[in-house]
């Protein structure tokens, strides 16, 4: 689904970021990602939804490489994706129940399915109350899972989340690791990024890590 | 669902809109009027002539009397081209001189006879002349046509003007909304670059921005347009008393079906090239951006 092969990632006109990175994440799987603050997890997330493109080596994306693929063509690549940002990234004008419709209102989902769907992913979310809250409103924890529950919605093949449980305590932290697993359980291939050794400790998944701009794998 | 945030620019757009809109409704109602008007007046006027006899009760025959005013009407009857003519009564002379010369002076000119003529074609009008001339060298025929040519041009260049005026909102309606689209790309840069990291095409980003310039100027078109005929109703009560008399003229009686969907078609027209320049702008900025 995801495969990198001798990949090297530089910001214009700066040293490469990672170097040499090749990995091949296949059908049903579930990765932490981790490194220090710094160390290129963003980076790699943001190589793999084309938010930036490698300087070197190749990078194949549900069976195309990414140099062949046309600026029309990202969209679509895009909308298998689900991304839960650092940032969160909710648009703040727009209500929690909205922030969640948006990729289906993007992707010319049936408003009735909408109105169905929405509650019911919130609800499981624990934001049931929240429907018509505005982001601003909301604590931390309650955004970041606003924006996992966007990233979810239109059931993504690949979620790619970046230090989801980064501002959020553990106890909150866990029932978002608990939601991931869930979604894995549901057949959603899970990346996630994550500096917190805890979770990898406590999560027995396979864990993907940078050190000195290379990656390195281990079960 | 209000994806961006754009009530700045919505507000700085539904004004100009309806500025604009209101302008070239006026504008085009102007010169509907303006052309109906002129095109009426020249129609009464375009076969009609006024024939000046000076010294009318001059004998030219001694033997049977005859008067040079007798022997110009003897010509008109023979005239085949003359649908009517009227010889003007002394008092409706008095009355046409009357502004211009002093009552005094009135009682001691002696005064031409006017026969106002119909024609039944225009261009009939050299051999009448010719065969006027022949009785007097002093009768001469006013064209009133020709007598309203200047007015003419004025009329055509006004409606010149009023078309210009009418380009002139187009253009300027057409900047603002570009301006403003660019504004709300600016504003909500950030929005944009996460609806494309969800898979948004720039399509569906044009659509939302026309959406949002469809409502802003569906709105700017309604008030410019209830504007506009609020304008027209007063001047037409004004321009009735202003210049052609209680009960002479009726704007909107003049105007018809044809005219009044011209007219309509501004404040259709304006929202719908707007919904297009918006979509353009929109796909052209995010091109470059991409």
């Amino acid at each position: 689904m995801v495969r990198f092969e001798n990949v090297e990632i530089r910001y214009r006109g700066k040293e490469a970021i990672l170097t040499d990175v090749s990995f091949d994440l296949g059908e049903g799987n579930f990765h932490f990602l981790t490194g220090k603050s710094g160390a290129g997890k963003s980076s790699l997330l943001k190589a793999i939804y084309m938010g930036i493109f490698p300087s070197k080596g190749k990078i194949n994306l549900f069976g195309r490489d990414i140099s062949s693929i046309t600026k029309k063509e990202i969209p679509e690549i895009r909308r298998r994706m689900g991304i839960v940002f650092q940032d969160f990234r909710l648009i703040n004008n727009l209500t929690v129940r909205e922030n969640v419709a948006l990729p289906l209102r993007i992707f010319g989902t049936k408003s009735s399915i909408i109105r169905r769907h929405v509650p019911e992913l919130l609800e499981w979310v624990g934001l049931g109350d929240h429907l018509d809250d505005l982001p601003t409103s909301l604590s931390g924890g309650q955004q970041q899972r606003v924006a996992i529950a966007r990233a979810v919605i239109a059931r993504p093949v690949l979620l790619l989340a970046d230090e989801p449980t980064g501002n959020v305590d553990d106890t909150i932290a866990d029932r978002l690791l608990y939601l991931f697993k869930e979604l894995h359980r549901t057949g959603t291939n899970i990346l996630i990024a994550t500096h917190n050794e805890n979770l990898l400790q406590k999560f027995d998944y396979p864990v993907l890590r940078i050190e000195d701009r290379k990656l390195s794998f281990s079960d | 669902m209000r994806i961006f945030k754009l009530a700045g620019s919505n507000f700085f757009l539904g004004w100009i809109m309806s500025s604009m809109i209101y302008l070239a409704l006026l504008a085009v109602l102007f010169s509907t009027v303006s052309t109906l008007s002129f095109d009426k007046w020249r129609s009464a006027t375009r076969d009609l002539v006024t024939i000046h006899v000076p010294k009318p009760a001059e004998i030219i025959d001694s033997d049977d009397g005859v008067t040079r005013l007798d022997e110009t009407l003897k010509i008109l009857r023979a005239f085949p081209d003359i649908e009517s003519f009227t010889v003007l009564e002394k008092n409706d002379i008095e009355r046409l001189i009357n502004p211009l010369v002093d009552k005094d002076i009135l009682k001691n000119i002696l005064l031409p006879a006017l026969i106002e003529i119909r024609l039944k074609r225009n261009n009939s009008l050299p051999d009448l002349n010719n065969a006027l001339k022949n009785l007097s060298t002093d009768i001469f025929i006013e064209s009133h046509a020709e007598l309203f040519l200047p007015d003419a041009k004025a009329f055509s260049g006004a409606k010149k003007l009023f078309s210009v005026i009418v380009g002139l909102t187009l253009f300027v309606a057409m900047i603002s909304i570009i301006f403003a689209v660019h504004a709300g790309l600016a504003i909500n840069r950030e929005t944009i670059q996460v609806m494309h990291l969800i898979g948004a095409k720039n399509g569906f980003i044009a659509r939302t921005f026309q959406k949002h310039v469809l409502k802003v100027l569906g709105f700017s078109s309604a008030c410019g347009t209830a504007l506009a005929m609020g304008t027209f109703f007063i001047l037409d009560r004004l321009l009735r008393v202003a210049f052609f008399g209680d009960g002479e003229i009726d704007i909107f009686k003049q105007i018809n079906l044809w005219d009044w969907t011209i007219f309509m078609l501004v404040p259709v027209s304006y929202p719908l090239l707007g919904i297009i320049v918006a979509g353009v702008s929109v796909l052209t900025f995010l091109r470059k951006q991409n």
